[in-house]
């Protein structure tokens, strides 16, 4: 009796630990949830989510030499519907850093300096890449 | 960089080269040279002089050419090093040297070479050409011809010239922009060019954005996001030197789903108060907030700046009832829009669009005129005077220890922003009714269904539900 009062504890342990490993699954990776919520009330959020269709990307671009000391142009960033994201001088010879605000749902930002004028894609929370122009391909 | 400028004294022996040493036709374009269907190569069969040369496409047609930068006056010769990269068809080819003059808008063919044969075409041609011309002029290097599969080679490219372009200004000859204020920002870029104290609009956000907002923290709402409907965009004007200078704020107070006469305010986080000059076009009838001369809030360590103290009275709501603009039958006002100036501090440092931008904007609400019952976005730091005993009661679980603010147990939110403006709901409707794909946008991450907000197909929304 004692055997199989300790095997039933036993089974009811790991059930329990089974169960609320699977609760803290389903809070911290909502896309586990085998029921889709029906309403807000049975909405579990991750605990990162910041509730917002916005999002800070980070813009890092690596500047070149010009044959010209201290040159300074007008750099622009642009969404794919031509709205202005940013505008400010920046000086050809240094890395060009700012951080943006973007609705999530953007994929790309356009960037135009000097007679460079490309689109460059949105990875994560960041772009990268250099601000030297982008040459048609010559077959 | 095959780019150079001789250094002398004398600006009309100065030299602009272009020998291809780079590798990258990219990294010499940046420095305004142009190319027309001419790429470098590095291909032993094509080398006129160290590792890389300049080739064209093949010589059937079109235009083929490189073109210098701008350059000033020039006097000595022009010499550079051309052939073809076979002699396949090559007596059809001709390479031309041609300049333009800006000032005068004309162009002038300065040496022409027609002489490819199917015995010399691959031979090396040194050419030298004396020219002598004041005025800023750009020079062409172009090949030409139809039929064949043969390509233009050129290499060192010398011209006794002064360089006279602008990498950073598209690359106009320099000096010839007109810049009417004198901030060293060129009229056709300047947003303000008749004001040397501005130059660029700056919005935090491309649309305006939607704050919805429950007003019951700290316990949990009906989740319909009405309380209060606020739409905003910020226009942060700088300088020519990158500087804050001053931002305009406008807030449309569109629909507020209570009974609560709440105030709206927000805080740029890190900010010195001292940073912010004067505000002028806040809205303030209560006593809920107690100003600073510089129209920021007394007794906080970060810039906190009120808008409007009562939106009740903001948006003019006179009627009876728990709610303005939430229900089909119910009160119905106009909009107010709110216009706020802001004038920053631009000595020293002066504040910067970081300073001020999307990680430090931290707008909120204060509930029902008591001043430390403030609800911000999720996981936004409160202002120094929130009443932090209300942090982890009723449904709230905000953890100052641990940075988390302003969210349930579930991580539930008070606060919700969309990057453009949207509907909202009508009364006692909770959000999830109207926007069908709110859900799975959420149980996603944010991953999927990211337009939940804007998207009008079927099965995205139910407007039954939506004011």
């Amino acid at each position: 009796m004692k055997i199989k009062t300790n095997s039933f504890l036993a089974v009811v342990f790991i059930l329990g630990v089974s169960l609320s490993s699977c609760k803290r699954d389903t809070a911290d990776n909502p896309n586990t949830n085998p029921v889709r919520p029906e309403n807000f009330e049975e909405l579990n959020a991750p605990s990162s989510f910041d509730w917002e269709t916005n999002k800070s990307v980070l813009i890092s671009l690596t500047g070149y030499s010009t044959s010209v000391s201290n040159e300074r142009g007008v750099i622009t960033l642009l969404d794919e519907n031509e709205n202005v994201l940013y505008k400010g001088m920046h000086s050809t010879q240094f890395t060009f850093e700012q951080e943006i605000l973007v609705p999530q749902s953007l994929k790309t930002i356009r960037i135009k300096f000097g007679v460079t004028d490309k689109v460059l894609p949105i990875a994560g929370n960041a772009v990268s890449g250099t601000l030297l122009p982008v040459l048609p391909e010559v077959l | 960089m095959a780019l150079a400028i001789g250094l002398v004294a004398d600006v009309s022996a100065q030299t602009v080269t272009l020998n291809m040493e780079s590798g990258s036709a990219s990294t010499d374009a940046a420095n305004c040279w142009s190319f027309q269907n001419v790429d470098y190569s590095n291909s032993s069969s094509d080398i006129i002089t160290g590792s890389w040369t300049g080739r064209t496409a093949q010589l059937n047609g079109g235009s083929h050419y490189i073109s210098s930068p701008w350059v000033q006056n020039i006097s000595g010769n022009i010499t550079f090093k051309h052939r073809l990269s076979s002699t396949n068809q090559a007596s059809n080819k001709t390479m031309y040297l041609v300049s333009y003059d800006y000032n005068a808008a004309q162009y002038d063919t300065l040496y022409t070479y027609s002489n490819y044969t199917s015995s010399n075409a691959t031979n090396v041609v040194s050419a030298s050409i004396s020219v002598n011309k004041t005025g800023v002029y750009k020079l062409f290097f172009s090949f030409t011809g139809s039929n064949g599969s043969t390509r233009g080679l050129i290499d060192d490219i010398s011209i006794p010239a002064t360089y006279n372009s602008s990498p950073s200004n598209g690359c106009v000859p320099t000096n010839t922009a007109i810049d009417t204020d004198g901030d060293g920002v060129a009229d056709t870029q300047d947003d303000y060019p008749n004001d040397a104290t501005l130059a660029f609009n700056n919005y935090l956000n491309a649309n305006y954005s939607t704050m919805l907002f429950e007003d019951l923290w700290p316990g949990k709402g009906d989740y319909d996001f009405n309380d209060l409907v606020i739409d905003y965009r910020i226009n942060r004007i700088t300088n020519a030197n990158n500087k804050i200078v001053k931002a305009q704020m406008f807030v449309v107070l569109r629909a507020i789903g209570a009974s609560y006469k709440n105030g709206f305010a927000f805080q740029i986080n890190n900010l010195s108060p001292s940073k912010i000059s004067s505000v002028s076009g806040q809205n303030m009838t209560e006593s809920l907030f107690s100003l600073s001369s510089n129209g920021t809030e007394a007794n906080q360590s970060y810039a906190v700046i009120p808008v409007f103290d009562n939106a009740l009275k903001t948006i003019g709501y006179t009627g009876g009832g728990t709610g303005v603009n939430v229900e089909s039958n119910g009160g119905t006002v106009a909009y107010d829009t709110t216009t706020l100036t802001i004038n920053f501090d631009t000595s020293g440092n002066g504040v910067t669009l970081s300073n001020f931008g999307g990680s430090t904007f931290n707008p909120f609400i204060v509930i029902n005129q008591t001043r430390g019952r403030e609800v911000h976005k999720a996981d936004h730091i409160p202002t120094s005077l929130v009443n932090s005993n209300l942090f982890g009661t009723a449904q709230d679980r905000s953890n100052p220890g641990q940075s988390t603010y302003y969210k349930t147990a579930n991580n539930h939110p008070w606060v919700i922003e969309t990057s453009t403006s949207i509907d909202y709901m009508k009364e006692k409707n909770e959000l999830t009714s109207g926007y069908l794909k709110f859900i799975d946008w959420v149980i996603s991450g944010g991953t999927t269904n990211t337009d939940w907000y804007s998207n009008t197909s079927s099965g995205y929304r139910d407007a039954s539900k939506i004011y």
